[in-house]
């Protein structure tokens, strides 16, 4: 969850105004600020970099300065702005500021400004040319700034064009983007504490409090090898990696901050939907490992009680092995199956909720959804949010069969 | 053709490749006889004839045909004589963590606690090794991924200010540094990301303050959280600017990596600084580092 506020869950079951604060940092030094109006963020946790959205910035320039980018030059430029957005919540009296993160630029599909010419002085034709017009020659002068006089003819003499606004559209990506662009120049061979291996490779900091045991690994120098070499960090200590509102790195599942959703008269749910797939299900497994001089350990598991295949019906074999998993010994090789085993029979359920917006849900967080015709409590699998009044999230929900 | 379709050809040309080891039995004409995941088959083996039965080897499947293709493990090309057998014609060797019996090739006859050069393509022990070869050294290298770093920030995650007059802690999250507050950024042991590297450069970040009047102290304190009493803030220094990135004292780095579970704190004695703390005002108490790691 994103920074506890005190008061603001009971305030957004309320009216509230709210508005998107940006800094824009080079670096971490603090060039500019603006609000924004029009956004949308939206975060998956099964995709790199987990969170992408668009903003449009409109900056009222004060000096006559143009937000437009022009290659690394500008406040927005993609090639090294990054923005620090900040929701501010007000009701009456009541305001609170919730971090939402901090997401690069990559992109600037449009920019655009909007200039005024300024200074200067109209000069009508009769005045420069020091003669009276005849009203035949005056013809309707369709182009008439506010404040102006109308008259047939002249011109504008000295001023210049001057920006007064920047339009500029930018896609973000979270930071773990920067990790993924940050393949490794050269492979790295490691083993031992996967917690100092994130550490060594993450380039964020690493708010993780559990630790596991890498065997020995060499990552790659490939497209995209720092990202995995974290994943699979992650993966070891037991959990799945994402970029939090504070700009480090935690694992989803060492969460335990838990928000609350709620369904009804006093609740900010409006929708609530699931869905019930057999993908993905498998009721036997096979593992095929080896040990540390490369003989082969073999074991399965096969479902117990209604879902063993003699009762279903049907076998689905799912098979499992590999260098990563650290199984080198038999005992091992069961107790992996056994438990790749037993999360067959604990199916995830998506359940898509359409709620009143509430910048406190991060990606990542578990949810409670009460209210529904049963409780829902998962992990945060999906947010998109914007400067709608609603927004979804998916709630990925795991129960036992 | 609908984009679906595009997509389901693009999958159903990509390879597939897994791998998997098992036992060498023996050959079956060309093929070679493996026992792996539960039963006995007979695959190619293509390039590499494995001569020697009980040997681990790889088998590689790639879209869905099986290819025997090499030993498991690089067997040492190294054995120690354990003992002669069948008055010389064979020997037992230990290698690696095993025993193999091999024969002998004809002019060397097998002594207990030998060095013998083993040839695994024929199976044969060729003689007694009477010198090692020299091996260069290859250096080392670090590999990639670390090296020196610039903006590594750590934020707060609250901040406070405690009265000794009153002794209170009060008007949360504000941070006050006066002749009677002082006041705390806390970080919930966050510091604890910085283990492994060695710091050389530590900033932190004050907002625009509300009111900055006479001393003002920065220090060190060992609070993860806001605590109950009044903070005690120590090695204390002269803050060197009132807003914006300021440097504080290098070895602060290396302290907070070592103790991550403590924080920074303000303190004044003879004046009033009053900065908008955690959730008042962007990037209120952020620490930066520089560093290697």
């Amino acid at each position: 969850m994103a920074r506890d506020v005190d008061g603001l869950p009971e305030a957004l079951t309320d009216g509230f105004t709210r508005h998107l604060e940006v800094d824009v940092l080079h670096g971490t030094d603090r060039v500019a600020s603006a609000v924004v109006d029009e956004w949308s963020l939206t975060s998956d946790l099964s995709r790199d970099p987990r969170t992408t959205g668009s903003l449009r910035i409109v900056h009222s320039s004060v000096k006559g300065e143009s937000w437009v980018p022009d290659g690394v030059d500008g406040v927005l430029s993609p090639f090294r702005a990054t923005l620090l957005l900040t929701e501010v919540v007000s009701a009456g009296q009541f305001t609170r500021r919730v971090q939402l993160g901090m997401f690069d630029v990559v992109e600037v599909p449009f920019a655009e400004d909007v200039t005024a010419h300024v200074g200067g002085r109209w000069v009508s034709r009769h005045e420069s040319e020091g003669d009276i017009v005849p009203v035949d020659d005056m013809v309707p002068f369709d182009d008439v700034l506010p404040g102006e006089f109308l008259y047939a003819g002249g011109q504008l003499v000295g001023g210049h064009e001057r920006v007064v606004a920047s339009i500029v559209d930018v896609e973000v990506e979270s930071l773990d983007g920067r990790v993924l662009g940050a393949s490794l120049r050269s492979p790295r061979t490691t083993s031992g504490s996967a917690l100092a291996e994130w550490r060594h490779l993450g380039l964020l900091p690493v708010a993780v409090t559990g630790d596991g045991t890498l065997p020995p690994t060499t990552w790659p120098a490939e497209q995209g090898s720092r990202l995995d070499a974290v994943h699979k960090c992650a993966q070891v200590i037991g959990g799945t990696a994402m970029v939090d509102s504070f700009g480090q790195w935690v694992l989803v599942d060492d969460d335990a901050d838990e928000v609350t959703l709620t369904l009804g008269d006093r609740g900010t749910v409006t929708d609530v939907s699931s869905s019930l797939t057999l993908d993905g299900f498998y009721n036997v497994v096979v593992g095929n490992y080896e040990t540390e001089d490369g003989r082969e350990i073999r074991a399965t598991w096969v479902a117990p009680g209604s879902f063993s295949p003699e009762v279903m019906g049907r076998e689905i074999v799912r098979y499992a092995g590999g260098g990563l998993d650290g199984v080198r010994t038999q005992s091992a090789a069961q107790q992996a199956v056994n438990s790749i085993g037993e999360a067959a029979l604990t199916r995830t359920v998506d359940v898509e909720v359409v709620c009143v917006y509430n910048p406190l849900v991060e990606l990542g967080d578990r949810a409670t959804l009460t209210g529904w015709h049963r409780t829902v409590s998962g992990v945060v699998q999906k947010v998109s949010m914007s400067d709608q009044a609603t927004m979804q999230v998916v709630i990925r929900e795991a129960r036992p069969l | 053709m609908k984009f679906e379709e595009v997509v389901s050809r693009k999958f159903a040309d990509a390879s597939r490749v897994s791998t998997s080891v098992g036992e060498f039995v023996g050959m079956v004409g060309s093929l070679a006889r493996v026992n792996m995941q539960g039963s006995t088959v007979d695959i190619r083996c293509d390039g590499w004839t494995p001569p020697i039965p009980g040997m681990p080897v790889r088998v590689e499947t790639v879209n869905s045909a099986m290819r025997v293709v090499g030993p498991s493990q690089t067997l040492p090309a190294r054995g120690k004589v354990i003992a002669a057998l069948e008055g010389g014609a064979r020997a037992r060797i230990a290698v690696g963590g095993d025993e193999w019996e091999l024969p002998v090739m004809a002019p060397y006859t097998p002594l207990p606690s030998d060095v013998v050069i083993l040839n695994w393509q024929s199976g044969h022990v060729l003689g007694e090794e009477a010198a090692a070869p020299s091996v260069p050294d290859p250096g080392t290298n670090p590999g990639g991924g670390g090296g020196a770093f610039t903006n590594l920030v750590i934020q707060p995650t609250a901040s406070g200010k405690y009265d000794t007059n009153w002794n209170n802690w009060w008007g949360l999250p504000e941070v006050q540094a006066s002749n009677n507050n002082k006041g705390i950024w806390v970080y919930s042991g966050r510091f604890s990301a910085l283990s492994g590297a060695n710091i050389t450069r530590v900033e932190m970040f004050l907002p625009t303050p509300i009111v900055a009047v006479g001393a003002a102290f920065v220090g060190l304190h060992a609070y993860s959280s806001i605590p109950g009493g009044e903070p005690s803030i120590t090695s204390t220094v002269a803050l060197p600017a009132r807003s914006g990135w300021v440097t504080l004292p290098a070895s602060w780095g290396n302290h907070l990596r070592d103790n991550p579970s403590h924080g920074i704190g303000v303190t004044s004695g003879a004046g009033n600084n009053r900065w908008p703390g955690v959730g008042q005002a962007s990037q209120s108490g952020w620490v930066r580092f520089a560093g290697t790691r």
